[in-house]
């Protein structure tokens, strides 16, 4: 029985994720929106993405910093944590402050602290919980055959575009802390 | 410049140009990130621009799919003329989102691969 997603060869790994990563700068939403892209030359993206709220002004937005980890890229979706934009870390007990409080996105979850990763029973961290996150086949969800991720149409910009939207006002209510 | 050079040029001219009182729609696939442009005539319904982008994209509509601007659904504007829907201002840059139904937290199951 498989538990969870799988390692990707690294050299597999950067190579998607290089490519995509000049798909993405390339695209027209990184322009339109705003999205600031770094890329460490490996397997790490990082985005920054403005959030709104209700009742913001139109210049007024929250940064959010977020990574996008592709060790397992494309093979899976990568791994995606709302991080410290000081560290570019998240710690559990220490970071919940730089979480957005995000309401009634339809198949988005949030959680600050989640225990039960796939083949990893005792790690606690954040999950960032949707079909096109890694922490959501490593978390025990089972997605319908058109939400699964799919490599070769889902890409970086498929996993981001589902963040934006989440963090516009519809939905998004602040930071948590 | 041949015959079919100046043909192929007047064309490409005729297919980039809107004519008078067409509009163009930019819509983005937000699956995939495929953007296309649909050139509608005023009298066409909202809906036929969007069954044009599905077309152009080489897609087709899945459960649960919504057409938005700006995070706001187009479906009660789906049977507008094209010209009221532009008169309205209800999506001044004319960009649309085609947007997908992701798998959410909501499904629990027995672990899979994709």
């Amino acid at each position: 029985m498989s538990t969870g997603t799988s390692p990707v060869a690294v050299p597999l790994a950067r190579a998607a994720a290089a490519r995509d990563v000049d798909r993405l700068r390339a695209h027209g939403d990184v322009t339109r929106h705003g999205w600031k892209v770094e890329y460490d030359g490996g397997v790490l993206v990082t985005v920054t993405l403005a959030a709104q709220a209700p009742g913001y002004a139109v210049n007024r937005s929250d940064p959010y910093v977020i990574t996008l980890d592709c060790d397992s890229y494309d093979t899976w979706p990568p791994e995606v944590k709302f991080v410290n934009p000081e560290t570019l870390r998240y710690v559990v007990g220490e970071d919940e402050s730089w979480l957005p409080r995000i309401e009634g996105f339809p198949n988005f979850g949030l959680h600050a602290r989640y225990q039960g990763f796939a083949g990893a029973p005792t790690r606690v961290d954040q999950l960032v919980c949707f079909s096109l996150t890694r922490g959501y086949y490593d978390s025990n969800h089972v997605p319908e055959p058109h939400q699964r991720w799919t490599p070769g149409r889902h890409w970086l910009y498929s996993t981001i575009r589902v963040l934006h939207r989440a963090l516009q006002s519809g939905y998004y209510r602040g930071r948590i802390g | 410049m041949s015959t079919d050079e100046a043909h192929a040029e007047y064309e490409k001219v005729e297919k980039d140009v809107p004519k008078q009182g067409h509009v163009v729609f930019t819509i983005t696939y937000d699956d995939t990130g495929a953007e296309t442009k649909v050139t509608a005539a005023g009298g066409w319904r909202l809906r036929e621009v969007i069954d044009k982008a599905y077309e152009a994209l080489g897609e087709t509509p899945r459960p649960g799919d919504r057409v938005e601007a700006k995070g706001v659904s187009l479906e009660p504007y789906f049977n507008m003329r094209v010209e009221e829907f532009v008169d309205r201002k209800i999506a001044p840059d004319l960009h649309f989102n085609i947007v997908s139904h992701t798998g959410g937290a909501a499904e629990p199951g027995a672990r899979t691969r994709p």
